[in-house]
């Protein structure tokens, strides 16, 4: 187990430094630099060649490709950073701060967002799911099927629009003019600008939960519906227990097995954010902040959040195999 | 006996011929990969009722009736986007000039008035100008605009249309394309293993770990540095598409020529001395169709969600020729997304369609092609 644990640790390392090479390259692509964007395009501020020069060379910018990847991955004595090796990304241009302080600043509004809405959707998914696998074809399954695949079917941003527009304009429950608080908050004290965030985070959640739920009930029912032809549940019918019985106990286990996998496996990846949905509703997370570093070009905060990103899927990859082990006592690594 | 063993080996004959001929643009399953109905041909009952493999997947799928729907989504879809135009008077760049509609600005003004005895009267004064509108922008529903127009003044019901082909032409390209990339690697992972199994895989790890949209962003700004023509911009985001979507096919394609070469046709294709090319592709491809066929199915609604948001975000064709994404990025006016549904709703309730169908279809297909399935 620790030996396979380490062989897929060192694999996942390999990931990662395939996938930074892919995304420096794009990146020391794009033309047109953060200084030149951000320097020439005020026209008050009279800036000489040499002057955007020396601040390329602060930025570092000024390196060809592999010298700059070598200084990101290694770190610069220059200008102090670690590397990201050492997981320093360096400093941020937009931002003025370490990348990865950021990173974790932002990181908390959008886990909130995704975890409250994985609360939500996951047991209802697995509960739906369920009951739709134990009277397949009928009624109560369709009327699931269709429901759920009309959710995955949504573009998030449509979604939104149509949630916004109907409680927010319409009916007026919510004022999502400055993203997740009131407008007319001034000086609140802790407790209501708690409240108030939550109230604003429950349009987003809605929008989470509608439109992931789909999946993971497809998945529980196919599951469930593999599970229920298996012979020991036969065997378990046979024996006379209740239907109750045969579906919750015996059944419901086993299709726990893949759902606490796969559970495994998206945990890691809430921290990443969304970056259509926090823009559209104007919410600080870590995917609204990452989409304004892109359209500005900085580079190390955009190398810093993809390789978050990243990690993130690596470990839940990672996660799910070994929750397979861990869970399901059949399962045995072999060489 | 002989006789009518005879007899009933002609009706099959006559019968798979018919099918055949009917289901020619099928793809064609490899019968002499499938010997176990072999045995209980024999009987004349069965031969006269017996179905093609086709003919019974067919069969299973048009008996649900979610697949049908699906099936009809589509085809409206499609009959919309490219018949559709052809009645409209408008094209999807057409700017309506000719209206009969009035700008109406409504100003107030506050007189103060003083009387001759010193007490001071108000007077509220509204002055409303009238003045016509030199395009007919933002109109709401009528005979000559089905669906009213958007802030340009151009029909959105041709402009619904025409983003339709686009949207789903390039789908369709970008999962033939992936197809294509996953089946050869996937297909040469399989069935070579060791290193060249090794290398792919992980290229293919590689892949799956690198966020699509934020990469997709950052090649989106590379293009629009290089000066890229906008009208060919789209393709060059279609390419990186495929790029990042390939990687499912060829795992599902390796995993299924890992089992499949193991089994007895291909050890009697090896006896047989075939060449390595039309071994991968006459007999192990044609094995791996169905669970292709489903994917491509279900990959269609993804892609097309995909291109919808990169339109939204100013990523796909230029912003004069119509996306269904790039119509519903106007919602980012909260003016026109509080007034103006219009504008919003006909595009994203076509890409809700377009998905749902695919994923109706694709649901479909994958229950038809499963052998195990009750019904």
């Amino acid at each position: 187990m620790v030996k396979y644990i380490i062989k897929r640790l060192l694999l996942c390392v390999l990931i990662l430094f395939g996938v930074s090479v892919i995304l420096y390259l794009l990146l020391r692509c794009v033309p047109g630099d953060y200084v030149t964007n951000k320097f020439t395009a005020n026209p008050n501020v009279e800036m000489s060649e040499e002057k955007l020069e020396a601040m390329r060379e602060i930025y570092g910018l000024n390196d060809d490709v592999f010298t700059g990847y070598f200084k990101w991955l290694f770190g610069n004595p220059a200008t102090g950073t670690k590397g990201a090796i050492l997981l320093d990304f360096g400093t941020s241009f937009v931002y003025d701060a370490p990348v990865s302080e950021v990173i974790a600043d932002h990181m908390w509004i959008s886990f909130a967002l995704t975890l409250l809405s994985l609360v939500i959707y996951y047991p209802l998914a697995v509960y739906l799911g369920t009951r739709a696998a134990v009277k397949q074809y009928g009624a109560f399954d369709y009327a699931t099927t269709v429901l759920t695949m009309v959710g995955i079917s949504f573009p998030s941003f449509f979604f939104s629009a149509i949630i916004v527009k109907i409680f927010a304009f319409d009916l007026g429950w919510f004022d999502t003019s400055l993203g997740l608080n009131s407008t007319g908050l001034i000086n609140p004290s802790g407790w209501e600008l708690f409240t108030d965030t939550a109230w604003h985070l429950v349009l987003p959640v809605l929008v989470v939960v509608v439109l992931s739920i789909g999946s993971v009930m497809r998945y529980t029912r196919t599951n469930m519906l593999e599970v229920l032809s298996a012979d020991y549940i036969r065997t378990a019918r046979a024996k006379g227990l209740s239907e109750r019985s045969v579906v919750y106990k015996h059944a419901f286990k086993n299709t726990m097995i893949p759902m606490v996998t796969v559970l495994a496996g998206i945990l890691p990846g809430l921290f990443g954010g969304s970056m259509i949905l926090e823009d559209f509703f104007a919410i600080d997370g870590i995917g609204r902040i990452a989409y304004n570093a892109m359209n500005q070009g900085d580079i190390p905060f955009v190398m810093g959040y993809n390789m978050f990103l990243a990690l993130l899927t690596v470990i839940g990859m990672l996660l799910t195999d070994i929750m397979y082990v861990v869970v399901d006592p059949r399962v045995k690594i072999t060489n | 006996m002989d006789e009518i063993n005879k007899e009933g080996a002609i009706v099959e004959e006559v019968y798979t011929l018919e099918t055949d001929s009917a289901l020619e643009e099928m793809p064609a399953e490899e019968p002499s990969h499938q010997p176990e109905g072999d045995g209980e041909m024999q009987s004349i009952a069965d031969n006269v009722r017996s179905l093609s493999p086709t003919r019974l997947v067919l069969k299973r799928f048009f008996r649900s009736k979610l697949s049908v729907i699906g099936l009809a989504m589509i085809i409206f879809l499609f009959a919309f986007c490219w018949i559709g135009p052809l009645f409209s008077p408008y094209t999807e760049t057409t700017v309506d000039r000719e209206t009969d509609r009035q700008n109406v600005v409504v100003t107030k003004i506050e007189v103060e008035y003083e009387l001759e005895d010193g007490t001071i009267e108000q007077f509220t004064v509204y002055k409303v100008q009238k003045s016509p509108m030199e395009i007919d922008s933002l109109a709401g529903a009528s005979g000559e605009h089905w669906m009213g127009t958007d802030k340009n003044g151009r029909d959105i019901l041709t402009r619904v249309m025409y983003g339709g082909r686009v949207s789903l032409t390039l789908s369709l390209l970008v999962v033939l394309l992936e197809t294509v990339i996953g089946v050869v690697l996937g297909g040469l992972a399989g069935y070579f293993g060791k290193w060249v199994d090794t290398l792919i895989m992980r290229i293919i790890d590689v892949f799956s770990c690198i966020p699509s949209l934020p990469l997709l962003l950052i090649i989106g700004s590379v293009l629009d540095g290089m000066k890229v023509d906008p009208n060919i911009r789209i393709y060059f985001m279609m390419i990186f598409l495929t790029l990042l979507g390939w990687t499912g096919v060829a795992r599902i394609v390796r995993g299924q020529i890992l089992t499949l070469r193991e089994q007895e046709f291909m050890v009697s294709a090896t006896a047989r001395g075939l060449s390595t090319p039309r071994k991968i592709f006459r007999h192990l491809i044609p094995n791996v169709i169905p669970q292709l066929i489903v994917s491509m199915t279900l990959g269609l609604g993804s892609v097309i969600l995909m291109e919808a948001s990169l339109s939204y975000m100013g990523l796909g064709v230029p912003l004069t020729s119509a996306s269904w994404g790039g119509m519903i990025n106007d919602v980012n006016d909260p003016f026109i997304l509080a007034n103006y549904s219009n504008l919003w709703v006909p595009p994203g309730i076509c890409i809700v369609l377009a998905v749902l169908g695919f994923n109706f279809v694709g649901d479909g297909l994958r229950d038809a092609f499963d052998p195990k399935a009750k019904r």
